[in-house]
């Protein structure tokens, strides 16, 4: 599989995040469902991994703690959402 | 619950929420088309149509 440019890597974390979300919600009614506690499981790690892709190549998605920033802070360099491409 | 309004009309009913039994999961969309659809749920994808493109409800025809 080839690399992905950032645009896609958070496309990708975009997706992975959504899926995980509806996964949460529907395991909060069917606790039980052990296909579906495989399949999140299974995304949340691809999230992770995505994640640390991303923050490797760009700089670190969220601040206060919960991502590293290595060689120099680098959170106040990128773009602002509003700064992005459409 | 029920709202009343300030200015007298009575007791209105603002909305009615439910809950849909959703199916066993048995499939869902890979996560760009979940994306897309709103849903990873394949059987809960219910698609906006603005009202002017809608059928006509047959209770309708004629008025």
């Amino acid at each position: 599989m080839r690399a992905m440019n950032k645009d896609e890597l958070m496309l990708r974390i975009q997706a992975l995040e959504f899926t995980a979300v509806d996964l949460n919600l529907y395991l909060d009614t069917h606790p039980c469902d052990a296909r579906a506690l495989a399949d999140y499981n299974q995304v949340a790690a691809a999230l992770a991994q995505t994640i640390a892709a991303y923050e490797q190549m760009y700089g670190p998605l969220t601040n206060f703690g919960r991502s590293q920033s290595c060689g120099r802070w680098a959170w106040v360099e990128q773009p602002w959402p509003w700064e992005t491409q459409g | 619950m029920d709202y009343h309004h300030p200015t007298g009309r009575g007791c209105m009913e603002l909305a009615r929420a439910y809950v849909c039994p959703q199916p066993a999961y048995s499939q869902r969309y890979n996560p760009i088309e979940g994306l897309i659809h709103g849903t990873i749920f394949p059987e809960l994808v219910r698609a906006y149509v603005p009202e002017r493109e809608r059928p006509v409800c047959p209770r309708e025809v004629g008025k």
